[in-house]
């Protein structure tokens, strides 16, 4: 596979990643933005490229940040990841495994507040 | 701080809250609609270890389970809002250091859960909504309680506690005894059979503004004679109690009783929803 489709791939799998993390369904996200529902599908099989103007609307729709959406904050994970603050209520009850999925979460998330 | 200090510390600060939504002490919350006004992101999980969790940064997000009853997250959510207003938050790499150690100290879990009882069930609040019906709190009724738990978005015997253990509404002594009967068998006395789903009760004590929250598979009775306008509903039968309908698909649909003013909203999202708590109940073209 060419690097370029490659990235497209992974850029694929992210938004469509980040949709279901949203709660949305494909329609829905359709509807939102106004478009025709197989435009949606297409971005998301990898088979349409995506502007970075179109990125940052799906960024402010699915509560990602557009860096990590457009794949360039892998190196800062780590420290971002220890950064975070939290408190949670019963915590002591709270799996290791998904403690790490909340994590994986928490670090996809904008910093600035919401708005569509 | 003594515990009477917090308590009247969490009080002021759940009313404070209200005052800042602009909803009166009398008035029932939704409090996850209430976390966003705020500028808070709420997100239902699929984790199911996870209770609920606030991460302060990068950002307020508010975290609940998607998985427990609707009073918990509720409840849960009401936490959060309390961790985020306190300015409470632990980084993670600490709590990973410590992780076998008790990570939180009491008093800020008790303040937390003071606020949110008050936030959610505040004195005004639950005085109200037993008198407009001509119903005593000292000698409610298991069903009362219920319905007026379900008006508040409360677990029911998060509800009794509240009225028995911080107002002094209930003795003791019958707070047991309403405590003896399960949520189950009021559904069951209600809907006249065995159900597991969640019923939420409307009467026409409920007021416009506050909207009757579901998930797909539950109940909900209304008021005889309701007509129900919107296809996230749909009536399965009418008896004596009133009009009882199954919230069918994610969207919104309203309530009426016809020659009067009285409807309301009824919002229904998905069983078990993870998402963002802002899209929970937006029609889904790709379902309905």
């Amino acid at each position: 596979m060419p690097d370029n489709e490659k990235t497209r791939k992974a850029l694929a799998n992210r938004l469509a990643m980040a949709r279901q993390q949203a709660g949305l369904s494909q329609g829905q996200v359709a509807k939102l933005i106004g478009w025709h529902r197989p435009t949606i599908s297409e971005i998301e099989a990898g088979r349409r490229s995506v502007t970075a103007e179109e990125l940052r609307k799906f960024a402010g729709i699915y509560d990602v940040s557009f860096e990590w959406l457009a794949g360039v904050t892998a190196g800062a994970v780590s420290e971002n990841h220890a950064r975070i603050e939290l408190a949670a209520r019963e915590l002591a009850k709270l799996k290791k495994e998904d403690l790490q999925t909340v994590m994986d979460l928490l670090r996809t998330l904008r910093n600035e507040g919401t708005s569509l | 701080m003594t515990r009477d200090e917090m308590a009247r510390v969490a009080l002021r600060q759940a009313m404070k809250i209200r005052e800042r939504a602009s909803i009166d002490s009398t008035s029932p919350v939704c409090i996850f609609d209430l976390a966003e006004q705020l500028g808070l992101e709420v997100k239902f999980r699929p984790e199911k270890s996870l209770a609920g969790m606030y991460a302060k940064s990068p950002r307020g997000v508010i975290l609940i389970s998607a998985h427990r009853p609707p009073g918990h997250r509720a409840f849960t959510c009401a936490h959060e809002i309390g961790h985020h207003i306190f300015g409470h938050g632990t980084r993670v790499d600490e709590y990973v250091k410590n992780a076998d150690k008790p990570w939180q100290t009491a008093p800020e879990e008790w303040l937390v859960n003071r606020f949110a009882a008050y936030l959610l069930m505040p004195l005004p609040a639950v005085i109200k909504a037993f008198k407009r019906r001509g119903w005593v709190p000292a000698s409610c009724t298991a069903l009362q309680a219920y319905t007026v738990a379900s008006q508040l978005g409360v677990g029911y015997t998060t509800l009794i506690a509240q009225m028995s253990s911080t107002h002094g509404l209930l003795s003791a002594e019958r707070a047991d005894h309403l405590r003896r009967v399960t949520p189950k068998e009021i559904r069951n006395q209600v809907l006249g059979h065995d159900d597991s789903r969640h019923l939420v009760i409307v009467d026409q004590w409920w007021d416009a503004k506050v909207t009757a929250d579901s998930e797909v598979g539950d109940h909900l009775l209304l008021p005889n004679n309701t007509v129900v306008e919107g296809t996230a509903v749909t009536p399965v039968v009418r008896n004596d109690s009133g009009t009882t309908v199954i919230a069918a698909l994610p969207g919104t649909a309203r309530a009426e009783l016809p020659s009067t003013n009285w409807a309301i909203f009824v919002r229904v999202s998905k069983y078990q929803y993870t998402g963002r708590s802002l899209f929970r109940f937006l029609e889904d073209p790709d379902v309905n």
